[in-house]
């Protein structure tokens, strides 16, 4: 057992900032009917502009607020503008053009920082917890952890506690009825595009030190985060936590074991695939019925 | 001085004696008149995308022949390089080089570095005749064809090399080996740690672990779990840094001696890797320093500031592939009559005892069944700053490299 406790802390960190992505991606979802495949571009692009700006010797502060405020305001760009624009298409075309909002990013960013190696390290990396002289968990995957939990607890607050979650709620139930009702839609969408970005940054950051500073790798960490959103129906923030958690521990478990960890990285498509054959089982769908969104 | 001699074969035989004396900034001819004739035609085959940019080598060749070409070419005609993309896939690497023998009609392969295309081509070149003077070697294909030969030593050998110098100079009684899951790749390179390990006594734990992977902290973990006073890492630069980052993160530079092969040896990688990591990392170099004045590294340098492109890395792959290009340049200069595929591969194989201050010792290809001519590095030591070297050269401990060995000392090879 004192083999697998670093594992699991290892892989409750990753999936800590899995969980996270998945939040993003559920908030985004509920308020606008948006399945949002640019989320692991957008947080891509977030770790390449914080690395940048620390390489060119700014303040490590300035990169992280540089960064995440990169990947906020083109998402919100897009929520303003472009997503705006398709409110009225079928929700697979609008999940589509997230695709190619996606590509384009992952595109313009592969051809400015190409595929050279590099490392973005936070200040917390040189610290943690030690347990007889071992260090348990760094600072930087406690902060993930915090930061995973917290985001839960301040979305669900937001949606329950606050004007714009009622709206983001209202909207979930019924766009054509909370419109008429005199919700301004193109404004909550627009915050749900924001917030969606912000998130984005925070775990484009985490991903770009925890996993690989390139830019395709980590568009391409979208897969675990929607497999976390999947398990949570693309509705339930506590669900979708707790699968990229699992998602997160078991890839870190796999590691153990030499005849299965080459299948390590199919646990996002196993945890989803097993997660929607169960939920199809005991006839639970995906976030109600959607077709209001329509 | 430039020695030849032809064999039994008519094969043009070239031998070196003093390569490195050639002056900085020059190449081929060297008479400052641009190649008009008839382009000659070369291909090489490179892992430019997929999960790493290993197409350092054939940028460094492609410089090259750039400065060729400006300066007489070879003979008048200048040299034309197409490099295509493998993308790290067999089966691509497979339909490229094809193209590149069958449709265009190259007369040889000059500095390729790829993961795949050894495997994929060797059965291909040898049925076409074609010889290759590859940059970069890397699984071991790589260094088990009969027309295939590479500059850099492979990333066995100089994983053994770093496992060597951290296993003799701190006297570890245990090695851990780290490498991806790659066939052909990782149970190969580790393979050879373990024979080190062996031979030395030492026991080695093996981590292989998926190359897909995500988080390196697991594998990190692995390596903790294992409790090898040392670590060695069998893999490109970019797969060690996340390793790098989760070890650092468990502190696992305190506990352990860590070892990296040659492709660690970059410019950028002490910035990269962080003050963390300044004195703790082992890096093996299978070519000569990169700061080291001699009259070849010097020239590369400079070859690579003017014929270059600002983004090509500075690295032992684009040293290797600079020589690759020169040395395929000097025997197609020394080529006499018709210059075909039969007379471009026989000048290729008849490369014999070629010195260069880049490398230990000297170079050859020869008419032997497989191609290991560099497995003699130097080791060094990441500071704040850059690359500290460590030693002067010594020899790979493999079992692997008794044949080639034997065939060295037989005579004819190297003198």
């Amino acid at each position: 057992m004192d083999n697998l406790i670093p594992f699991l802390v290892v892989g409750l960190s990753v999936g800590a900032v899995y969980a996270l992505s998945g939040v993003g991606l559920v908030v985004l979802y509920r308020a606008s009917g948006v399945v949002n495949f640019a989320y692991g571009a957008l947080g891509g692009l977030a770790a390449m502009v914080c690395w940048q700006v620390i390489d060119l010797e700014y303040a490590d502060w300035l990169g992280w607020v540089a960064g995440i405020g990169s990947a906020t305001l083109l998402s919100w760009g897009y929520g303003r503008y472009i997503a705006a624009s398709l409110t009225h298409q079928d929700r697979v075309v609008r999940a589509m053009a997230t695709l190619g909002f996606a590509l384009m990013i992952m595109g313009i960013a592969q051809w400015y920082w190409g595929d050279d190696p590099r490392r973005l390290v936070l200040p917390t990396d040189a610290s943690g917890i030690e347990v007889e002289g071992r260090r348990l968990i760094s600072h930087t995957r406690l902060v993930a952890l915090f930061l995973a939990a917290g985001a839960t607890l301040g979305i669900t607050w937001l949606l329950l506690k606050t004007p714009l979650g009622l709206r983001m709620r209202a909207l979930q139930s019924n766009r054509t009825l909370s419109a008429l009702l005199g919700v301004r839609i193109k404004r909550v969408d627009t915050w749900a595009w924001t917030l969606a970005g912000l998130l984005a940054g925070i775990s484009g950051l985490f991903m770009g030190n925890m996993v690989r500073l390139n830019p395709v790798v980590l568009t391409f960490l979208v897969i675990p985060a929607m497999a976390a959103a999947m398990v949570g129906r693309m509705n339930s923030l506590a669900i979708t936590v707790s699968g990229g958690l699992l998602i997160g521990v078991i890839e870190a478990l796999t590691a153990l074991e030499p005849s299965i960890q080459r299948y390590g990285s199919a646990t996002a498509f196993v945890v989803a695939i097993t997660a929607l054959l169960w939920q199809q089982r005991k006839g639970i769908g995906l976030s109600r019925d959607n077709s209001h969104l329509e | 001085m430039i020695k030849i001699r032809f064999g039994a074969a008519a094969a043009l035989v070239l031998s070196l004696t003093s390569g490195g004396a050639w002056a900085q900034d020059k190449c081929g001819l060297g008479n400052g008149k641009k190649a008009t004739g008839e382009p000659i035609q070369l291909g090489a085959v490179v892992g430019r995308t997929g999960p790493e940019d290993f197409s350092s080598s054939a940028r460094a060749a492609s410089a090259y022949f750039k400065c060729v070409n400006a300066n007489g070419g070879i003979n008048g005609r200048p040299v034309n390089l197409t490099v295509m993309d493998d993308t790290w896939n067999p089966e691509v690497a497979a339909q490229v080089a094809n193209r590149l023998v069958k449709d265009i009609k190259v007369l040889g392969m000059v500095g390729s570095s790829s993961f795949v295309e050894c495997g994929a081509n060797n059965k291909m070149y040898e049925t076409e005749g074609i010889a290759v003077i590859s940059g970069v070697g890397v699984p071991r294909a790589c260094f088990f064809g009969k027309n295939y030969v590479s500059f850099n030593s492979g990333p066995r050998q100089s994983t053994v090399g770093a496992a060597q110098y951290i296993a003799e100079t701190f006297k570890l009684k245990s090695l851990t080996c780290v490498a991806p899951g790659i066939p052909g790749f990782g149970d190969w390179v580790c393979g050879g740690v373990e024979s080190y390990g062996k031979t030395a006594g030492i026991p080695v734990k093996t981590v292989l672990f998926d190359p897909g992977k995500l988080d390196g902290g697991a594998i990190a973990l692995q390596i903790a779990a294992a409790k090898g006073e040392g670590v060695v890492l069998g893999m490109p630069r970019g797969m060690m840094l996340p390793i790098l980052t989760a070890a650092e993160q468990q502190d696992l530079g305190k506990s352990m001696k860590w070892g990296l092969p040659t492709s660690a040896y970059h410019v950028d990688m002490p910035k990269t890797v962080g003050k963390y990591w300044a004195d703790k990392l082992v890096v093996h170099m299978e070519l000569q320093p990169m700061d080291s004045t001699g009259a070849d590294n010097t020239n590369w340098k400079a070859v690579m500031e003017k014929y270059g492109d600002k983004k090509d890395p500075r690295d032992t792959f684009s040293q290797a592939g600079f020589l690759a290009a020169q040395v395929a340049t000097k025997a197609l200069l020394n080529v006499k009559g018709n210059l075909d595929r039969k007379a471009v591969h026989d000048a290729f194989k008849g490369i014999t005892n070629y010195r260069t201050d880049m490398m230990c010792a000297p170079w050859y290809f020869g008419s032997g069944d497989r191609h290991q001519p560099n497995h003699a590095g130097r080791a060094s030591v990441i500071t704040r700053g850059g690359f500290k070297t460590l030693t002067e050269c010594y020899q790979s401990k493999d079992s692997e490299l008794a044949d080639i060995l034997a065939a060295e000392k037989k005579g004819g090879l190297v003198n």
